[in-house]
């Protein structure tokens, strides 16, 4: 394997492979983050509605 | 609120080797609200330039894609962000438009204020306006496209570095690249 293939080897693996798989990584908890937001969210307003606020 | 994200880590047999939480700053659920005047961040890179000068062997390649692809891609990708958006403040409008409306109209009923009604009148009429808007410019489908193109541009960036496919060939690869770059800005295959 030459030089050039070694470098462009380390740099798809790092700035193709692993960026994409962080980028979507990222997303994932992001959403469940806001998902479990969200359902604490409503139970609140439901709670508080409920009570008439 | 605090939000806790959990998360499994794995080894490479898939054996879960510790669950970790992390802390992602308060209120994860509005972190994405859209701006109501879009400026956009610094030009986007795909590889850095501390990172190219870390491979000399790939220099020249660098160069002729910072020439011939880079600026195509800044351009969709900016664009894209920006439709995105423009497409997210529609539909938080019409959300909380929506409600306010809707308490607007409770309100009316309960108290039967004049100006009430009449607010509410204004607030549904501009609600719709905002609804015919989304409706006839598609805002949606124009991020999905340039978001596409600019992502295809990011294959093909990689495809020219590692000389794979129509790329292999010395001669040919720069008239290859110059020829691919338009077909998927041109939308010949972006779609």
């Amino acid at each position: 394997m030459t030089a050039r293939d070694q470098q462009f080897f380390a740099l798809y693996r790092q700035h193709r492979v692993e960026d994409q798989r962080g980028f979507y990584d990222g997303r994932r908890r992001e959403f469940r983050a806001a998902q479990d937001e969200s359902v604490w969210l409503v139970a609140v307003l439901e709670e508080k509605t409920r009570n008439g606020i | 609120m605090l939000t806790l994200i959990e998360e499994e880590r794995v080894d490479e047999d898939n054996r879960i080797v510790a669950a970790v939480s992390n802390y992602d700053g308060p209120m994860t659920l509005f972190k994405r609200l859209p701006r109501l005047r879009w400026k956009a961040s610094g030009a986007q890179e795909i590889i850095p330039p501390d990172v190219q000068t870390r491979c000399p062997e790939l220099g020249a390649d660098f160069k002729l894609l910072a020439e011939e692809l880079v600026p195509h891609f800044r351009e969709l990708d900016a664009n894209a962000l920006q439709i995105q958006n423009d497409f997210r403040l529609e539909q938080v409008l019409l959300i909380f438009g929506g409600a306010l409306a809707t308490i607007l109209g409770a309100l009316h009923a309960s108290l039967g204020a004049v100006w009430i009604g009449i607010t509410e009148s204004v607030l549904a009429a501009a609600l719709s306006a905002v609804a015919m808007r989304a409706k006839t410019t598609r805002v949606q489908e124009g991020y999905f496209t340039d978001r596409l193109k600019a992502e295809k541009l990011r294959t093909e960036y990689f495809l020219f570095l590692g000389r794979v496919g129509t790329y292999a060939e010395d001669a040919e690869r720069l008239r290859q690249l110059v020829r691919r770059v338009a077909e998927i800005k041109g939308g010949g295959e972006a779609k």
